[in-house]
């Protein structure tokens, strides 16, 4: 050790060559090319949407565009940014009840002492593979017998098929937080609401933004809830409205591209606006226990 | 600052009794460690205390007041937990501020008890860090900080150095200790290390079972036990227990042990004369002296085979199998001792303590006396 301090010297590498990896191998080779392959069919309809939502005569082929804005101009007319405008408020109410709603029950079922949890829980993973499609019937009779067949309440019904899931998601972000930090809290004369608000919710966070963002997609892409339970064509949502590029005569390919190009925008924004979130509990993870 | 007193504290999980019965005193400004082995009761106790677990029967009083059922936040107390509890998403300086803002404190001053606190427990220049950007014994201060920022009538920390190497700990300990004193706060310690035991607490109180077995000095503790449990529990390496005969002769109480007789006065070391003929026999492997190196006190010679050593530096520890009975003895590092060796032993009887076979406790008038007092 002493020798090394009063040398200042870097040590006097080996002269044999340094063990190295090989780096291609046939199994590699195989299974990149597999991945390609794989990844190329998921690519081209992408590459399709792109091409064609500004193509002058798009059609179901991939091809290069002749070069038009003309498909945005239609997919921006009036009548559909409305529709986009419906799916905004549609899923950003979906979202904002399921959430919530989703909290609260997750924190219950994660720290207060529920009767025959086990089983609810199970039942909970039950529900969220129902498809809310085969209740669609007996929903929409009750919904037209009250007078709810509006873009609200059908809101708050897509926020509710999203619950069970998104009581998982957050369930398990709120299992993971110590209850050390809860009961620090309780001792330090903290509220419930003040250590829900300042320890809970941040810590949660990643779950929560999860949950949410799977809430949002939810309702963003439904398309039977809304088309059943919406009656005035004015509240109807982008993905009932696409449908109206598809006439009985011929679709306006263009147009539909176009249209699911804006239409995916406010998905692709919010991701990208979670990810911040994401990021920061991928830090929490790493934290103190 | 405050006392305590449990008075008839029972806790009851479901079917499982945690606590029977605890009565336990702790005297204003004392520093009081609770020590046992994994699952003995003393977190249990403590949380009681803190308030996060209601007991199932009896009170606990806080300078008077009746607090069983007080909520853990106006009891005015401060806990550091095992895992220190920190807050991951705050830094240092929000950690240590939490208290007096969720208890809506003056503001004004609060950065100044910040920095105060920072400097007392060595935290300076690192108050804007996250507690994953920090050491082990750093968050440990943190948690400490978060105590001492509270200014409570209790401390109670929960196991604080567990998660500490063992250079730390030992320089953890003493901050932790000299603190107190400094502070002269009422401080409840947990921990299933009896060497922080022994070296951090006025008093130990020593947990088996649910079960308080023996409140002490640490001194009296080691030279006292109450009982066998203590006996083994308290010391490194633990006391040797050994089955051995006892007859009284008179004044004297005549024991065999270790292939050999010697004899003690009765009046010193039992209390009642209807003893037992069979008792058991505590010697510490301190008092189990080689016979180069023994003080002139010890009289009893016994002789045996050398089993095994295990040296710490300082001093070898020797088994030595006497008479087909292994007895663990303290020689100095120094003594050429090798396995398979003759070995000469001394002691002193003076030294011995004996225990009731059946209840483990001890038969000696002392201590007796001592857990009296204390209405154990």
């Amino acid at each position: 050790m002493s020798t090394y301090a009063f040398q200042h010297l870097t040590p006097q590498l080996p002269s044999t060559e340094p063990i190295r990896v090989k780096r291609w191998s046939l199994t590699k080779v195989i299974s990149n090319t597999t991945l390609l392959v794989i990844g190329a069919f998921f690519l081209l309809p992408m590459l399709w949407l792109f091409a064609a939502s500004v193509d002058t005569s798009a059609s179901w082929q991939l091809r290069v565009p002749d070069f038009t804005t003309r498909n945005y101009l239609l997919a921006l007319q009036p009548d559909y940014t409305r529709a986009l405008v419906n799916s905004l408020i549609l899923s950003l109410i979906a979202t904002v009840v399921a959430t919530v709603a989703a909290f609260l029950a997750a924190y219950s079922f994660s720290r207060q002492h529920i009767p025959w949890k086990g089983p609810i829980l199970l039942t909970i993973l039950f529900l969220s593979g129902v498809p809310i499609s085969i209740l669609i019937v007996p929903i929409y009779k009750m919904f037209s017998y009250v007078g709810w067949l509006s873009i609200f309440p059908t809101a708050v019904i897509l926020g509710v098929t999203a619950l069970p899931f998104e009581i998982y998601l957050i369930k398990n972000a709120v299992d993971a937080i110590p209850l050390d930090l809860e009961e620090a809290a309780h001792i330090e004369k903290a509220s419930t609401w003040k250590i829900l608000s300042r320890i809970v919710i941040p810590l949660t966070m990643p779950g929560i933004a999860s949950a949410a963002i799977f809430g949002f997609v939810n309702a963003w892409g439904s398309f039977l809830i809304p088309l059943v339970l919406i009656s005035r064509a004015a509240e109807q949502p982008g993905p009932v409205r696409m449908y109206g590029f598809m006439n009985s005569v011929a679709i306006n390919y263009g147009a539909v591209a176009a249209f699911s190009i804006l239409y995916s925008l406010p998905v692709v924004i919010l991701y990208l606006l979670m990810s911040r979130s994401f990021r920061a509990g991928f830090v929490l993870g790493g934290a103190v226990r | 600052m405050a006392s305590v007193s449990f008075e008839g504290v029972w806790k009851v999980f479901n079917t499982f009794v945690a606590i029977p019965n605890l009565d336990l005193n702790i005297k204003d400004g004392e520093f009081i460690v609770f020590v046992g082995p994994s699952g003995c009761g003393k977190t249990t106790t403590l949380r009681m205390l803190a308030g996060l677990e209601t007991p199932t029967y009896g009170s606990i009083r806080i300078d008077d007041e009746d607090v069983t059922l007080t909520p853990p936040g106006r009891r005015d107390i401060a806990m550091v937990f095992q895992s220190y509890a920190l807050y991951p998403h705050m830094s240092v300086r929000s950690n240590l501020s939490f208290g007096p803002e969720v208890r809506k404190e003056s503001r004004s001053d609060l950065n100044n008890r910040v920095e105060k606190v920072a400097n007392l427990v060595g935290l300076h220049g690192l108050l804007d860090r996250k507690p994953a950007e920090l050491s082990g014994g750093q968050r440990q201060r943190v948690a400490l900080g978060r105590a001492l920022i509270r200014e409570p009538r209790i401390f109670l920390l929960d196991e604080p150095l567990s998660n500490l190497d063992a250079g730390l700990r030992t320089h953890m300990r003493a901050e932790i200790a000299d603190l107190q004193r400094r502070l002269g706060v009422t401080t409840v310690y947990v921990t299933h290390d009896q060497v922080e035991a022994m070296t951090m607490g006025h008093r130990i109180a020593v947990f088996d079972r649910g079960r308080i077995l023996q409140v002490d000095t640490p001194a009296q503790l080691y030279r006292n036990p109450a009982n066998k449990f203590v006996g083994t529990f308290i010391g490194s390496p633990g006391m040797n227990i050994l089955p051995a005969e006892l007859a009284r002769d008179g004044a004297l109480g005549r024991i065999k042990c270790l292939g050999s007789v010697f004899s003690v006065p009765a009046e010193r070391f039992f209390t009642s004369t209807d003893l037992p003929s069979r008792v058991e026999l505590g010697i510490r492997p301190d008092d189990l002296h080689w016979t180069k190196d023994a003080p002139s006190r010890c009289r009893e010679h016994i002789f045996g085979t050398v089993r095994a050593t295990e040296t710490t530096g300082s001093e070898t520890f020797v088994l030595v199998d006497v008479d087909g009975v292994e007895v663990n003895a303290r020689f100095p590092s120094f003594a050429d001792i090798r396995i398979g060796q003759k070995a000469d032993l001394v002691f002193d009887p003076n030294d011995l303590h004996f225990f009731e076979p059946e209840s483990g406790n001890t038969l000696r008038t002392e201590p007796a006396r001592i857990l009296e007092q204390q209405g154990v």
